[in-house]
């Protein structure tokens, strides 16, 4: 079943003087259990692709439905409710609280939920005994190592039992070896039936992932098995199939 | 199911959805108060020193009132039982600040003869009387003793100008309080004490060495504790007497009744004169003596308080603004210095007015120490006042209006810091470096 299905996004930034298109016709769909890779070079619109997957943003043209529900047009508002209820965000920064222990950075997305003190500890004790950090959860971020600090964001995403987990460079911040750790734990984490979409500009990241979808100037130029997209002669493609692309599109538009 | 159960059941399921609303928005409050406190103490030096100009208004508003309000009581207190149509004639101001110049101390004493003179220099007054008194002394009757009494001397008219009514029995002639006559007058509170179960009147009574023949007794007056001591615990003599008793190196108060309430203040200008003739007064020396009345106290005191009161609210008013732009100031830096935090509270589902409750409560909390700070400070120099025997006294309406002001104050500085803050894209503040 789809979770995420995207027709005809459009964003363009308006810059006063000119308007830079940032996302230029994204069809995507992605469904339950999915593990996927959104790979590209910083500038291909990935960012702004996570963005609006993840609800921080709306396109400026196209339909988007999260869980068969359209959310292209909702207010700030609702917005906020959807990130509350579908979406579980893992950043490169891990965006942490400094002066927070691991237990109270967990529990903050469920303080938006109106869950009670006591039900938030239990599920935030829960989430970070998941993730391998039963031991760590008095301590704050600066106490723990760049991996324990990713593994306590990642615990935050989950708390919420989210329908996506959405990662932006998770391991960007890391070294390869922790790298390697976080990547494993994702996977651990698809085996449980997670959904899950993995921002990165790491074609070796996004080799190891079942799905692959790469972006170049805001266009999908590929999709398909993780090794095979990444692993393509990316550059070369890339400047091949845009060309393809807008070729086609303008067809469209002629017509 | 019936219709009217399925009614029942619609009805409690709407009181329990609003329940649960209550209770969300209970745990949302909760935890912006926790947060605000956690951040605020994250930040001691700076917090505290956005407050100083709260601090500083605040204190300066109780700390006034306080003063104003003890000086209102004490005058209260003084005026005591004069006439509305007297004014009284003393050696020494009633209300002074700060210890009295030493002319004022050289001054000569008043005296039963001057005021005599007066009485004859001052024939538009109704009446002019002479009292002296003394305060807690031992009056006794057999094996009944009443403690803690206040004995006046008096002249004939110390009754009257003191708005003492006899309640039975007689006052003094003009002749008994000339010639030392050894006689009294009681109060209601002496006569239940002295005399529980009969008349006073005609019954002896023992005041130091002297044994007095009770002649009357004043009405009841009542009146609580507030009031300065009990005025019906009271015995009244002869002046004369009274200066044979306790010696005659002091002061008299002289009193003058006027005709008319409309007269009294022509009749002071003229008793100025009298009594400056009355005292022998070079043309071109100040009067060595002070007037007083209910009316010209009060006055005196209003004018003082109106004025002193502006100037404090004035210079509170100026303070507290000073504090709400420092507090505003302070907030903005807090929601430029927490963008990141901000954006990444939005991308975790925080809606709009949770981040705007979040700042503004962090706002009025913080301008709420200033409040609290301000009037503990109050407090003290009220303390301070009180060691340094000046009447002082924190009243309630001063404490509610600092605190409501100050927090009203940190609402007012905080909403538009919080307004921006809840306006931040999330996706743009989350980049925020």
């Amino acid at each position: 079943m789809a979770l995420i299905e995207l027709e005809h996004i459009v964003k363009t930034y308006d810059l006063g003087l000119s308007k830079v298109p940032a996302l230029r016709d994204i069809h995507l769909q992605i469904d339950r259990g999915e593990f996927v890779a959104i790979v590209g070079q910083s500038g291909s619109g990935k960012s702004t692709l996570m963005n609006i997957i993840g609800c921080l943003d709306v396109p400026t043209a196209g339909r988007y439905r999260l869980s068969g529900r359209d959310v292209s047009e909702l207010s700030d508002d609702e917005l906020a409710d959807v990130r509350n209820l579908e979406i579980g965000f893992v950043f490169q920064s891990f965006q942490l609280m400094p002066r927070a222990s691991a237990l109270e950075n967990v529990e903050l997305p469920l303080i938006y939920r109106g869950v009670s003190k006591k039900e938030r500890r239990a599920r935030a004790q829960g989430a970070l005994d998941l993730v391998g950090l039963a031991d760590r959860m008095t301590h704050k971020p600066a106490e723990l190592s760049g991996g324990q600090r990713q593994r306590v964001a990642i615990a935050r995403a989950l708390v919420t039992q989210p329908s996506l987990l959405l990662a932006d460079e998770p391991t960007g911040n890391l070294d390869s070896k922790t790298g390697e750790e976080i990547v494993g734990l994702f996977h651990d984490l698809h085996g449980r039936k997670n959904t899950i979409v993995l921002v990165t500009h790491e074609p070796k990241l996004a080799a190891r992932c079942p799905r692959a979808v790469r972006l170049v100037d805001g266009l999908v130029i590929a999709d398909g098995p993780g090794v095979k997209v990444a692993m393509g002669n990316a550059e070369a493609l890339g400047a091949e199939a845009v060309a393809q692309l807008l070729a086609a599109q303008a067809a469209t538009v002629q017509r | 199911m019936s219709e009217i159960a399925a009614q029942a059941s619609g009805v409690r399921l709407r009181a329990s959805a609003w329940s649960e609303r209550a209770r969300r928005v209970a745990i949302a409050r909760l935890d912006d108060l926790r947060l605000a406190f956690a951040s605020l103490s994250g930040h001691k030096l700076r917090s505290g020193l956005t407050l100083l100009g709260i601090v500083i208004g605040v204190f300066t508003v109780v700390s006034m009132m306080s003063l104003l309000h003890g000086l209102q009581n004490s005058i209260d207190k003084n005026m005591g039982g004069l006439g509305a149509d007297v004014f009284q004639i003393q050696k020494f101001p009633n209300f002074n600040f700060g210890a009295l110049s030493p002319e004022i101390l050289r001054r000569k004493n008043l005296t039963v003869t001057q005021a005599l003179q007066l009485r004859d220099l001052l024939p538009q007054a109704k009446q002019v009387g002479a009292e002296v008194w003394e305060f807690g002394k031992e009056i006794s009757a057999g094996k009944q003793i009443d403690q803690g009494g206040a004995v006046a001397g008096g002249t004939a008219e110390f009754f009257t100008n003191n708005n003492l009514p006899i309640g039975s029995g007689r006052g003094f002639s003009e002749a008994e309080a000339m010639s030392a006559s050894r006689i009294c007058v009681l109060g209601a509170g002496a006569v239940d004490v002295l005399f529980p179960n009969g008349d006073a009147i005609g019954q002896r009574v023992r005041l130091g060495r002297l044994e007095l023949e009770v002649v009357g007794s004043v009405e009841r007056l009542g009146g609580g504790p507030l009031g300065g001591g009990n005025p019906d615990n009271l015995i009244a003599i002869p002046i004369t007497l009274f200066l044979e008793l306790y010696g005659t190196g002091r002061s008299v108060n002289i009193t003058v009744m006027a005709k008319k309430h409309d007269e009294m203040q022509k009749l002071q200008d003229l008793a100025i004169g009298a009594f400056r003739r009355a005292r022998g007064l070079a043309a071109t020396a100040d009067n060595d003596f002070e007037m007083f009345s209910n009316d010209s106290a009060r006055a005196t005191f209003d004018q003082l308080a109106g004025t002193v009161t502006a100037a404090s609210l004035f210079i509170c008013a100026l303070s507290l603004l000073v504090g709400g732009i420092g507090v505003m100031n302070i907030m903005l830096v807090a929601v430029a210095e927490r963008t990141r935090e901000i954006g990444l509270r939005k991308a975790l589902g925080a809606r709009r007015t949770r981040i705007l409750m979040q700042f503004v409560i962090e706002a009025v909390l913080l301008a709420c120490f200033g409040g609290i700070i301000g009037v503990l400070l109050g407090f003290a120099g009220t303390a301070v006042a009180h060691f340094l025997t000046f009447p002082a006294e924190v009243p309630a309406w001063a404490i509610a209006l600092g605190l409501g002001v100050s927090c009203g104050i940190g609402l007012l500085a905080g909403i538009y810091p919080a307004a921006r803050a809840s306006r931040l894209d999330p996706a743009v503040a989350l980049r925020d470096e």
